[in-house]
């Protein structure tokens, strides 16, 4: 099944959640942010251009993430965006509060 | 996927826009060449790859705008850690040489410290306006006969005044007097009170702390009225809640409390009790002496001019009607705040201010000559800094940093200083230099004045210093190895020398002259001999013939 999720579907905050949760496991420029979301997510979660980009430059800006060029695999340079102490934080803080929203919304919604 | 790092990457900080291009180029690419891997032909690849980003320019917009932010986010934050780094050096630094650190602070805290009392002094009487509700409207009247230009007026005076000043919302005559105050306890005690026309309140628009002040209808009242001041109600009647309405005894006569009126509120004198001078009284034949003060409040539109034309005409009309009490005496309108802070005070206000300010000055130019020295004896370090490739800017931001953090601590001690200065001296002056209407307190104003002194001192004893490492070329400072101090350099620490001795002097011989009237004054021959003799004021009450006293 595979659900195409607009920009606007993806619910307020998660998308930075998800991308703080990517870079948790190392350095990755902006293409390699969304494929691993969609591969991870078995593609039930598409992120669109639309909004990582403008997402990521946010994240920067609060210094959650920072930005580094570098040559990448294609042999040319590419912005790699990398977690900061910062940022490893807030994921932590992210993660604990999508756990209780998710525990709330499925204790509604899968209630027999 | 990183794969490889160079030190040039590692740099590259592009503008936003090609940031933005570059990124959103490459993203494209990536998924042009994932398309095709997976199968797809080159030309639909492409397709779809634009067809994912949308709309592109758009989304360039939204990232560049972002991006802009981010990058003044990131000067901000650069900003504050360069100013804490320099912070943190210049302390290193300054803990490195605690001689010169100690002597230099010390130096301009005691030129902050004196400066900020003598502001204090200045700013009580010559720029803070009096404690009034609409100050400025407010004058002071004075009689101006042949003898005196600034003399007292007569209580006969206050009705026809009242009534025929248009230019004068309203207006009152003081009486000051001393009276023996029976308290609760029957203890008597000398208090300085006022005897005040029926308007006097009304003048100073004061709102009292219990019951009311004086109305008009007052004067036709069979009971004297008092209005008691904040102080004594405390001190002596305990802050009674039930103060109004009661009867207290001055002298031989009792009153009866109508009000009570805030500690601040205080006109001419300090004074603990407002008793009534009423209509009849001033009427009556009795009342021909000149022993009032007036005080005035401008009518809407008056202005002092208009008020002092007035004044003038009903000046020669009660001259013509009265020729027995007032042939040739004018009126003199004048405003309140001149009125109450004389010439005296507001002249030696300015001549401290001018004597404190020389005092700074020196200070200054002291720190500026310590700072010169010791910046020519680190001219190595500096050029070496240099050579390492800081800036002579960033050289001359690291040096003024050193004197901001000086004066800074000294700013902090120098306000300590002016706090205690402020908490002694009232009490070392003898009562009756400072009017009661200006107060000397260490306030919000005066602490921005120490903090204005600091930034300025800061700028200007370290500006030459870092002015000379903007100017001084690396090489040259290597070569001279700090052992000499370059010649411009030499040249103004002379000037600033000469510069110090002459202000020296000027304050020397001030001092001196002063000293001298002060010994001189102590010498004068009073025309007696003054060491056996003792001056002192006794309350005797004043007890009518014609009742027994203690009766109300």
């Amino acid at each position: 099944m595979t659900i195409r999720k607009t920009p606007n579907a993806l619910l307020h905050g998660t998308l930075d959640a998800l991308i703080l949760k990517t870079l948790a496991g190392g350095p990755r420029h902006g293409y390699g942010i969304a494929r691993f979301i969609e591969d991870t997510s078995d593609d039930t979660v598409v992120v669109e251009e639309g909004s990582l980009y403008p997402a990521l430059y946010r994240l920067e800006r609060r210094g959650w993430v920072e930005a580094e060029w570098t040559t990448s695999e294609l042999g040319r340079r590419a912005k790699f965006y990398r977690l900061t102490r910062r940022g490893r934080t807030q994921l932590v803080a992210e993660t604990d509060a999508w756990r209780q929203f998710a525990a709330g919304v499925s204790r509604i919604l899968l209630a027999q | 996927m990183m794969t490889k790092k160079t030190p040039r990457s590692w740099f590259w900080k592009p503008p936003v826009e090609q940031e933005v291009d570059e990124e959103l180029a490459f993203h494209l690419e990536m998924h042009v060449r994932d398309l095709i891997a997976s199968g797809m032909p080159p030309a639909a690849a492409r397709e779809k790859a634009l067809q994912r980003l949308g709309d592109l320019y758009r989304l360039r917009r939204t990232c560049v705008s972002l991006g802009k932010k981010r990058n003044r986010m990131m000067r901000i934050t650069q900003w504050i850690g360069d100013v804490r780094d320099d912070v943190t050096v210049a302390i290193r630094r300054l803990k490195q040489s605690p001689g010169f650190t100690l002597v230099a602070v010390l130096t301009l805290a005691l030129g902050i410290g004196a400066n900020s009392a003598i502001f204090a002094l200045a700013d009580a009487t010559l720029l803070r306006p009096l404690p009034f509700s609409d100050p400025a409207r407010l004058v002071m009247l004075h009689e101006a006969s042949p003898r005196n230009p600034a003399g007292v007026i007569g209580p006969y005076e206050i009705a026809p005044w009242s009534a025929r000043a248009r230019q004068m919302e309203s207006l009152a005559g003081i009486n000051l007097n001393r009276r023996v105050l029976t308290g609760p306890d029957g203890a008597g005690e000398l208090i300085e009170s006022q005897r005040v026309t029926a308007r006097f309140f009304d003048v100073f628009r004061t709102v009292p702390l219990a019951g009311r002040t004086f109305l008009p209808s007052d004067d036709r009242l069979n009971a004297d009225p008092l209005v008691l001041g904040e102080g004594i109600w405390r001190d002596r009647f305990g802050s009674d809640p039930g103060i109004v309405g009661r009867r207290i005894k001055l002298d031989a006569d009792w009153y009866t409390v109508i009000g009570v009126v805030p500690a601040t509120f205080q006109v001419l004198q300090p004074s603990s009790a407002w008793t009534l001078m009423t209509t009849s009284f001033m009427q009556s034949p009795a009342a021909i002496g000149h022993y009032l003060r007036a005080v005035g409040r401008l009518a809407p539109g008056a202005s002092l001019e208009s008020a002092q034309a007035e004044m003038s005409a009903i000046a020669a009309q009660i001259a013509a009607e009265r020729p027995d009490l007032n042939k040739d005496h004018g009126v003199r309108v004048q405003p309140l705040h001149d009125g109450l802070v004389n010439a005296d005070l507001r002249l030696t206000a300015k001549l401290l201010l001018g004597v404190v300010g020389f005092v700074l000055l020196t200070c200054c130019a002291n720190v500026a000559n310590l700072v010169l020295a010791r910046t020519s004896g680190r001219a190595r370090e500096l050029a070496v800094r240099s050579a390492l490739g800081a800036g002579g800017r960033r050289i001359a931001r690291l040096l003024l940093t050193e004197s901001l953090v000086l004066s800074t601590v000294a700013a902090v001690l120098g306000a300590g200083l002016g706090a205690a200065i402020l908490t002694t001296a009232p009490s070392l002056l003898p009562p009756g230099v400072l009017p009661v209407d200006v107060s000397l307190t260490f306030d919000a104003r005066v602490l921005a004045f120490c903090a204005a002194a600091g930034v300025g001192l800061a700028l200007a004893f370290g500006a030459a210093p870092a002015w000379q490492a903007v100017r001084l070329p690396p090489l040259q400072a290597i070569a001279s190895g700090g052992r000499t101090s370059t010649g411009g350099g030499s040249k103004f620490r002379s000037l600033l020398a000469i510069a110090q001795i002459a202000a020296a002097v000027v304050m020397l011989c001030g001092a001196g002259l002063l000293s001298r009237s002060l010994v001189a004054l102590g010498r004068v021959d009073a025309g007696f001999h003054e060491s056996e003799l003792l001056t002192m004021r006794l309350g005797l009450p004043f007890v009518r013939p014609d009742s027994p006293a203690g009766t109300p």
